[in-house]
């Protein structure tokens, strides 16, 4: 039998280490991984300097330092004019013992520091993806057990990225997770508010129709607007509509007989473009069934621009004028088209609508602020 | 028996609309239709309806929850949420309030009646 061994009492330099890698466990960034093991490489090591380099490319990005004096943090080089790039290309820890008598070196770059002997190890050796550098102010061999000590830290380091990288990952993961829900959600709340918009059109149009084949053509007509209106949003992104586009679609089917005109550069915000769209059809199926457009000869006038109301309030202005139809009366009660033109132009887009029956023609006037 | 007055906060007019006729048609009376939380609670105090339907996203600053809370502050009215959003968000914040109940939208008529049968006439629901 052998008695239980006691474990070695770490010395100084090993709790040392043991404390750094604890830290170096827990962080969750790239900045604190740098720092930690620049101001840990420099208390280890007892050296003057110790930087951070990062693979950037084709470049070696000096990203963080510990120093008596600054070096080149912020600063990037060509991994083949600088010995981090010799320490990525080769994988492999490198030391120079006199920074002023090595070729591999740009004596340029380090005669204006304290730099005279150095050495630079891979993080991750089989691909790195950066190196830790080592520099003494005086000429210096570095020990096997400060290189050993060196590239313990570099892998400690490698660990710390990789757990980074982890949480990276890990965050957005769940970032995306929470991204999909809420458009999931949010396009169920779109369908359904849809549907209720759809089935309240079914409904006000089947209480007025006279017969199926009058509902069917109505109610069908309506949802073909909306569903054209959608479209030209899908076209455009999301992203405001042009006017012109827009009046031209509502009226595509009396193409021949309207004349638009306005800033053809105008452009209305989504929700603003879908009621107007409806209501646009709705004057145009008006006109159609009973106005201007019921005959050959029938015109309508939609002009649009840019104008205060009475207030001062800034917004747009919309006028549809009919000429040259079957002579014009006011009409007993108000249908579902006139209750839905001016609900969406009142309620919807806090606008004005003024309808006025001229025996020569209807004219309709709208105005919608810019800010509803 | 005068009829039961609602007041319905809903920011699409078509909506709205459909809903008005929906209630009108089972013998309440609409005293108004809001499109914002303001409007909402400025209508509520002036009208005093017996029962609020209300909406969830309105239109302007503020939602339902926030004009509700306004209205139950200065008086305990019922109020029925009507939601596109059935999502346990919406849910949580529309139980910040008191409802009387939540329908979903489309709001489905008998639902509706039944809700407001036992609110106005109790009703069984």
């Amino acid at each position: 039998m052998t008695a239980a061994r006691s474990p070695a009492a770490p010395d100084g330099l090993s709790r040392q280490l043991i404390a750094t890698v604890a830290s170096l466990s827990a962080a969750r960034d790239l900045d604190t991984v740098m720092r930690l093991t620049t101001r840990a490489g420099r208390d280890l090591l007892g050296c003057d300097g110790v930087s951070f380099v990062l693979r950037d490319g084709g470049l070696c990005h000096y990203a963080e330092e510990d120093a008596l004096e600054p070096l080149w943090k912020g600063r990037r080089f060509p991994q083949e004019e600088c010995i981090s790039g010799v320490a990525l290309r080769e994988r492999r820890l490198v030391v120079v013992d006199d920074v002023a008598a090595d070729p591999r070196l740009p004596v340029g770059l380090y005669r204006p520091t304290f730099v005279r002997s150095l050495a630079v190890a891979p993080v991750r050796e089989d691909d790195p993806v950066a190196v830790l550098g080592a520099y003494w102010g005086r000429r210096h061999q570095p020990t096997p057990a400060e290189l050993e000590l060196l590239q313990a830290l570099s892998n400690a380091a490698a660990l710390a990225l990789a757990n980074v990288e982890l949480a990276r990952a890990h965050h957005e993961a769940r970032e995306a997770e929470r991204h999909q829900r809420l458009l999931v959600a949010e396009l169920s709340h779109r369908v359904k508010n849809t549907l209720a918009v759809v089935q309240s059109i079914a409904r006000q149009t089947l209480v007025r129709a006279a017969d199926l084949e009058q509902f069917g053509d109505r109610f069908l007509g309506r949802l073909g607007a909306m569903a054209e209106a959608h479209g030209l949003l899908v076209t455009a992104d999301w992203k405001p509509v042009p006017l012109h586009a827009a009046a031209a679609q509502a009226l595509a089917p009396w193409q021949a007989q309207c004349r638009l005109r306005g800033d053809a550069a105008l452009t209305l915000p989504p929700p603003v473009h879908l009621a107007l769209a409806l209501v646009l059809y709705e004057l145009a199926c008006n006109a159609a069934r009973h106005g201007a457009l019921s005959v050959p000869g029938g015109r309508v006038d939609l002009d649009w621009r840019l104008t205060p109301n009475d207030d001062g309030r800034p917004g747009l202005a919309l006028h549809w004028r009919e000429h040259d139809g079957p002579p014009v009366a006011e009409p007993l009660r108000k249908g579902f088209g006139t209750r839905l033109i001016t609900g969406m132009i009142g309620h919807d887009l806090s606008g004005r609508c003024t309808m006025v029956f001229d025996p020569a023609g209807l004219h309709c006037r709208l105005w919608l602020p810019a800010d509803p | 028996m005068p009829a039961c007055r609602i007041l319905i906060v809903e920011d699409e007019a078509l909506i709205a609309m459909d809903i008005q006729d929906m209630v009108e048609e089972m013998g309440y009376d609409v005293c108004g239709v809001a499109s914002s939380a303001s409007g909402a609670v400025t209508m509520a105090r002036q009208l005093e309806p017996d029962v609020v339907l209300m909406d969830v996203r309105l239109r302007g600053p503020g939602d339902g929850v926030d004009a509700a809370q306004e209205i139950h502050a200065g008086r305990n009215v019922p109020i029925v949420y009507l939601t596109a959003s059935g999502d346990q968000a919406t849910v949580d914040r529309i139980n910040q309030d008191h409802p009387a109940s939540i329908l979903p939208k489309p709001v489905r008529r008998q639902m509706l009646a039944s809700v407001l049968d036992r609110l106005l006439r109790g009703g069984g629901g």
